[in-house]
């Protein structure tokens, strides 16, 4: 077992091109961390590296206390899950869980103990002698597992290692891989697009974007405290909604004027004061609206475009009078289709004012209706705030 | 695909649909009986190969036509094993073919493997010269390869018979081809697991190139066993022939009067059975030609 | 690039990869080296040299006559240009005739066996099996139905007509038609005209008889292999265009015309470049059946080649004929590159850069 280290390293490929920029972050020993990310964020490149499978550009990184940098794959004690899985297709499931131990030199009899002990915490004991073509998909994908924990490494590296499944065996891969490492206790580093998997297996979390981490921390914390508008729009779902809000000083307090409604902002946040006059990008989350009660405090006003029933809640697509933030960061951050399709509509104009398109959960029980006017109630103790220019979190 | 049924006329548009199932039929017979012209005119040479080789002289001359040898004899096959050397030759094919079979397949794919994946400068240079010797006709080789032969002290040995034909770029380019094609991550995961360069070749590589590898095998098996010229500017003792070789002079005639065609279609026949085999075994895969890549 | 300056100090990730990789290549390399590349170059040396096959051609006994060889074939009357131009006449008759025949009967064989219909299998076979079989095997078998009282002739006596004597017969098949009509003898102007050592009458004499019998057998062999190629290409084909183009009311032929040539253009490109690069090769058939005969209206410049070498003893008249066949080969392969070329075609360097990838990210 086995901390893995991050000290600046980059990798540039010949042409130029820039798959990870210096990177700097520690994995604990027997930490559960998630690499997220949008496709070409570097995550994969970053994973690779650790594994040895590509070199290091710039900067070291140190398994336990060894630089890695110039050690071959095989002599770095790792194991890896890819995402097509690459089991050897001429070999039996008992072959391939023990090649790496047949590789290692590992007397026959321990080996066949080993893969033995494996077959059982992965359910295949009954299976060790078919060929992965007489296999589903979710039993390849155990015989991956398989043939990463016979070898009993200080890490395992995971690379997309459910994104072949079908949502329900992934949901129920997901925490059988995380019992799985829970168990063994073993360094792990988990790579995926997949926000929600990020956020339900990780000890920690890494946002990466166009090879820049972005933000490195426990999941909650991602959720309620992003780092800017890149990781506020990418973890959670729906995503965050985005507004511009002109930041105005109202009395001894400050307020935020979204269209033609006004919101007072708390008093907990001096930072903001330095914005007053300008336009800052204001976060709500869905859960940060709701049909507004009598006399609650902020209030937005808008038209209900559409709602979708999920059983325990509802989500109404509320059309308002104010500015979407459609920066690069947010958009690159929405990865949802659903979401994209919203986008479309979050470019319209009415009457040559600005429309944006925000997302409320609301309880089940709300009576909302599409083409209804409905006022929504902002609990301001939840708003985000960022910098419009360089998408930063504005500080506390 | 009745698209042109109009709503209103069914009964025209059942008789033209009749009509067409009609034509359809028809059209069907005539590229049968085409088909099966064809088949006739590529076929009735070998059988005629064969029933002639079960006659007399007097008989193939008269009858060239006759499918029923009268009298129908073995005395064509029983000359080619005692007046000529046909199993020297059989031997030398043999030694041949399966030499430059074997080593075939294993040189080509490890040079296949390493164009493919192994990482090393000089690479490009190293494939584009297999590629450019890949565009010299094969014709213009035979002097060349005699005097190097030769030179090298290799003339009227196995050696000079086997080693040159060892050439095969068009089988180290699909060997590239083919492990180009497989997924790199198994290569990858067998890295993680601790297997060397050559065990990842050996071990992990070569099983999944087995289309790939059948391929070489047929191609080269075929190629060798067929081949003439070559054997006529590496050796020329007798002791050396091959089938193709020693059946050649056979059908120049140095063998006195008579045109003896039963005893020549009796070699020809005898010596085109092990590549019909093979052939008939590997058929599917020759055959089945979109499917030819690689499937996992 | 840092990291090519590591891998040269220390193995690095990927290990001794660059020896393994010359390893694995070396067998490879030196068999083309030894066979392939110092041959030729021993070979250029011959055809530059009056050397007659005592002793090594590196040794005393061959002498630098620089051009003198090609001037000997190409310029100089005498036998040997005679027979040279005359191998070249008989093979570019074969090639001319072999190559379109062998295409077109190909394509034809292609279409037919790429439905769905019951036995195709057995079709394929059928007509892919002369493929396999060696040349040596297929020529006698030739000799056989050819010969003047064999299977065809005997064909052809039920049909009332007599065969001639095929292998045996000398005549230019251009010049039997002539005949017909009662031109028997050139006019003076192509009869005191020569080219390469051979009249302008005798160039324009067609196959002969017996090189018919060779066109024949060229079809019949290697139809098959290019049958394959065209049946893969049709089958990489679509199917929705053939069924768009149904319902466009498209006949069979205009669809073939129209659409699945146009589409397998590249394919009958490969198929007409390996014809040809194939026909100006032949040697095993002449070598089995003929040796040349009759009349030399059988030679051919591969089978001239390797007879003036090894049994006359002219290396390096061999050596000239076999680098101006190469030549031949090279033209004949780029005028057909030239003239197959699609209109929508990319120039080699421009689709180079088109193929750059924006970037290599993961």
């Amino acid at each position: 077992m086995a901390a893995i280290t991050f000290d600046h390293v980059s990798k540039t490929y010949g042409d130029g091109f820039r798959a990870v920029a210096d990177l700097d972050l520690e994995v604990h020993d027997g930490e559960f961390v998630v690499f997220v990310g949008p496709s070409g964020c570097g995550k994969t490149t970053a994973l690779r590296m650790i594994a040895g499978l590509e070199e290091i550009s710039e900067g070291e990184i140190r398994i336990g206390e060894r630089v890695v940098n110039n050690l071959p794959p095989r002599d770095r004690d790792v194991a890896m899950v890819f995402q097509n899985y690459a089991l050897y297709p001429h070999m039996t499931v008992a072959e391939n869980i023990g090649f790496a131990l047949r590789m290692r030199k590992v007397p026959k009899a321990e080996a066949r103990k080993r893969i033995e002990d494996t077959a059982r915490i992965i359910g295949l004991a009954d299976h060790l002698d078919r060929k992965p073509r007489q296999l589903s998909g979710g039993q390849r994908q155990r015989v991956a597992m398989g043939r990463a924990i016979v070898r009993e490494p200080r890490v395992f590296l995971m690379d997309e290692p459910l994104s072949n499944l079908d949502a329900k065996l992934r949901v129920q891969m997901r925490a059988e891989i995380s019992r799985i490492q829970r168990r063994l206790r073993v360094t792990t580093v988990y790579v995926t697009h997949d926000q929600v998997e990020a956020m339900t297996m990780g000890d920690r979390v890494a946002v990466l974007r166009r090879g820049v981490l972005q933000q490195f921390d426990a999941p909650q914390r991602l959720y309620e405290r992003p780092a800017n508008l890149f990781v506020a729009s990418f973890i959670g779902s729906p995503a965050m909604n985005v507004l511009e809000a002109t930041i105005e000083r109202n009395g001894d307090g400050l307020v935020g004027r979204i269209g033609a409604d006004t919101l007072r902002l708390p008093d907990a946040r001096p930072a903001l004061a330095g914005y007053a006059g300008r336009k800052i990008a204001l976060g709500i989350r869905p859960e940060g609206l709701d049909e507004a009660a009598a006399g609650s405090g902020g209030r937005l006003r808008g038209v209900v475009r559409a709602v979708e029933a999920l059983g325990p809640e509802q989500l109404a697509h509320v059309e308002l009078e104010a500015a979407p933030v459609l920066a690069e960061d947010v958009l690159e951050g929405l990865v949802d289709l659903e979401e994209a399709r919203d986008l479309a509509e979050l470019r319209t104009e009415r009457d040559g004012s600005p429309r944006a398109l925000v997302v409320a959960r609301l309880d089940a029980s709300s009576a909302v209706r599409p083409e209804q006017t409905v006022e929504l109630s902002v609990d301001l103790g939840r708003l985000h705030f960022f910098d419009l220019e360089t998408g930063a979190s504005i500080g506390e | 695909m009745s698209s042109a049924t109009a709503a209103g006329r069914p009964s025209t548009a059942l008789r033209s649909e009749a009509s067409a199932a009609r034509r359809r039929r028809v059209g069907k017979l005539v590229s049968y009986g085409v088909l099966a012209a064809i088949a006739i005119i590529y076929v009735f040479p070998f059988v005629i190969a064969v029933v002639t080789s079960f006659k007399t002289d007097p008989d193939a001359t008269q009858n060239p036509l006759s499918l029923a040898p009268s009298p129908a004899t073995t005395g064509a096959f029983r000359q080619l094993y005692q007046d000529q050397d046909f199993l020297l030759w059989l031997k030398n094919s043999a030694i041949v073919t399966l030499s430059v079979t074997f080593l075939r397949v294993f040189l080509d794919s490890l040079a296949g493997y390493a164009l493919a994946r192994l990482r090393f400068r000089g690479r490009g240079a190293a494939f584009a010269t297999i590629v450019a010797v890949m565009a010299v006709p094969g014709v213009v080789l035979l002097i060349p390869k005699f005097l190097m032969i030769r030179q090298l002290g290799m003339y009227d040995t196995y050696y000079g018979m086997i080693i040159p034909l060892l050439v095969d770029a068009a089988g180290v380019f699909i060997m590239k081809n083919f492990f180009e094609s497989i997924p790199i991550s198994v290569e990858e995961s067998a890295r993680i697991d601790g297997a060397s360069i050559f065990r990842i070749y050996w071990s992990i590589v070569l099983p999944m190139a087995r289309p790939a590898l059948v391929t070489i095998f047929i191609l080269s098996f075929q190629g060798s066993w067929n081949e003439l010229a070559h054997f006529i500017i590496s050796a020329q003792s007798s002791g050396l022939n091959t089938l193709t070789k020693g059946v050649a002079q056979l059908a120049s005639g140095q063998l006195g009067v008579g045109n003896r065609y039963p005893l020549k279609l009796a070699a020809s026949v005898l010596m085109t059975i092990p590549v019909a085999v093979l052939f008939f075994v590997f058929q599917r895969r020759i055959m089945n030609v979109s499917s030819g890549a690689v499937k996992e | 690039m840092a990291s090519i300056t590591t891998r040269l100090r220390e193995p690095g990730i990927r290990g001794h990869e660059a020896a393994a990789g010359w390893l694995f290549l070396a067998p490879v390399i030196v068999i083309l080296g030894l066979f392939l590349v110092l041959p030729i170059a021993m070979a250029v040396w011959v055809s530059f040299s009056d050397w007659t096959g005592n002793g090594s051609p590196l040794g005393a006994h061959a002498h630098w006559v620089g051009l003198a060889n090609y001037r000997h074939l190409l310029t100089t009357p005498g036998l040997d240009q005679n027979n040279f131009g005359t191998s070249l006449r008989n093979n570019l008759y074969y090639v001319l005739f072999v190559v379109p025949v062998q295409t077109a009967v190909a394509l034809f064989l292609a279409v037919l066996v790429n439905r769905r219909v019951k036995l195709v299998g057995f079709f394929r076979t059928a007509f892919y099996f002369p493929s396999v079989t060696s040349s040596v095997a297929i020529t006698i078998l030739f000799l056989f139905l050819f010969s003047p009282t064999g299977v065809i002739n005997k064909l052809l006596s039920y049909l009332g007509a007599t065969g001639p004597s095929w292998l045996y017969d000398p005549r230019g098949l251009f010049h039997v038609v002539l005949g017909q009509f009662g031109v028997h003898s050139p006019p003076s102007s192509l009869a005191n005209g020569f080219f390469l050592g051979v009249s302008y009458w005798d160039w324009l004499s067609g196959p002969s008889i017996a090189m018919c019998v060779f066109v024949l057998m060229a079809v019949f062999t290697t139809s098959g292999t290019f049958m394959l190629l065209f049946l893969a290409a049709l089958q990489n084909i679509d199917d929705s265009i053939n069924e768009a183009s149904a319902l466009d009311g498209a006949t069979e032929w205009r669809k073939f015309r129209h659409i699945t040539v146009p589409m397998i253009r590249p394919t009958i490109f490969t198929v007409v470049t390996l014809g040809l690069i194939g026909t100006w090769q032949v040697f095993d058939q002449i070598y089995v059946g003929t040796k040349g005969s009759p009349l030399n209206t059988t030679l051919t410049p591969a089978f001239l080649s390797f007879n003036q070498s090894f049994n006359n003893n002219e290396w390096g008249v061999g050596a000239a004929i076999a680098f101006i066949l190469f030549a031949i080969i090279v033209f004949f392969t780029v005028v057909t590159r030239l003239a197959t070329r699609s209109p929508d075609h990319v120039p080699r360097r421009r689709r180079f850069l088109k193929a750059q990838p924006g970037g290599s990210a993961p």
